[in-house]
């Protein structure tokens, strides 16, 4: 079938990505890394496809259960950090090199789904809302720009530890800073309309199912980072344990809680 | 799809269907049905409410965004001065 075509080409992009790259930090070529980010755009492309397929396929968004979620997860983060190296034309080389991480996750991502039952269905009574997309594409974005975080947070403390004054560590500091903020704002967005849309359906707009619990808890995690960031000076390397401290709850909320409490979310 | 009707003093004021994500209002009272049981079609659990605070939550949800864009993205700080990653970006 040519859907599945289109992802398993996305697959081997990535993976031919991660591969270049890799090349790429032996050898010291710039070109590698170049063909290696060339790579995430093919494979931005093939994802994009398969999605607008799938959408159409299934006559509903492609984010009612897992593997759709995990697929769609994969293509935002690869569109945003496109999006992000873009804006910041300037420093694109500090940042070009993400991208074989950012491949990574996008194959541990594809090689997750591919776990899961890919077959489309039809969608429980629950989910036929036009809020679905709204609710879930934000909730979705705002969890690729907290991954995008976390990544970058994780090279912070591998890299650029003991090296605070250089350019490069004021770069990614920069660059956690504009992905964490950016979720946050997501995640703000997508609770609330979460929130509108359970008033719509389920009479209440705030019902302390675990899934709401633990985003609530993440959004606070979220948000007193970046309070500390700005009140209390906690940048660089404070600042990156506090991505990856976050994004282990952001992890928790987007599967753990899928597997381990059940609630108003547990659908698949 | 359930059929709802309210009684009031064995006089039917209003009757309506209702289903998941499309609850059916009267009187201020919203009904919805709020679970099923796909094992068996004559189970189904109906909440009724009646929630006069909603509009304020609502005013909240549109002042919060608003509220967190001026902080993250404006382009002075509090106290007037230009903040080290505005101008860096």
């Amino acid at each position: 079938m040519s859907s599945a075509l289109a992802l398993n080409f996305s697959f081997a992009v990535y993976l031919g990505s991660v591969l270049s790259y890799g090349a790429g930090y032996l050898t010291r070529r710039k070109f590698l890394k170049w063909t290696g980010f060339f790579c995430i755009l093919a494979a931005l492309a093939a994802q994009s496809a398969y999605l607008g397929w799938r959408w159409s396929q299934g006559n509903y968004a492609p984010m009612s259960n897992m593997y759709e979620s995990l697929t769609l997860m994969a293509w935002l983060i690869s569109l945003i950090y496109t999006l992000f190296l873009y804006k910041s034309l300037n420093q694109t080389f500090t940042f070009l090199g993400i991208g074989f991480w950012v491949s990574m996750l996008c194959l541990i991502l594809l090689g997750a789904a591919s776990l899961h039952d890919r077959s489309i269905q039809s969608l429980v009574p629950a989910l036929q809302s036009n809020w679905l997309v709204f609710h879930v594409a934000v909730i979705m974005t705002g969890y690729a720009a907290l991954a995008l975080s976390f990544l970058v947070g994780g090279i912070y403390i591998v890299c650029c530890r003991d090296k605070k004054e250089s350019e490069k560590a004021a770069a990614f500091d920069g660059f956690m800073e504009r992905t964490t903020v950016l979720g946050f704002l997501f995640l703000t967005v997508g609770i609330m309309l979460g929130s509108v849309w359970a008033n719509s359906a389920w009479g209440s707009y705030w019902s302390w199912d675990p899934k709401e619990t633990w985003s609530l808890i993440t959004w606070f995690f979220y948000a007193v980072a970046l309070h500390l960031r700005k009140t209390k000076n906690w940048k660089h390397e404070k600042f990156a344990w506090l991505t990856l401290a976050g994004f282990a709850l952001v992890l928790f909320t987007y599967f753990g809680v899928n597997y381990w409490l059940s609630g108003l979310h547990s659908y698949a | 799809m359930k059929a709802a009707e309210v009684v009031k003093d064995e006089k039917t004021l209003a009757s309506g269907r209702l289903s998941v994500n499309s609850p059916f209002q009267y009187g201020g009272y919203t009904f919805y049905q709020s679970g099923y049981d796909p094992r068996d079609p004559d189970f189904s659990s109906l909440q009724v409410s009646k929630d006069p605070g909603v509009p304020f939550v609502y005013a909240g949800f549109i002042i919060l965004p608003f509220g967190l864009y001026l902080s993250f993205y404006r382009k002075t700080s509090a106290n007037g001065t230009a903040r080290k990653e505005d101008i860096n970006a």
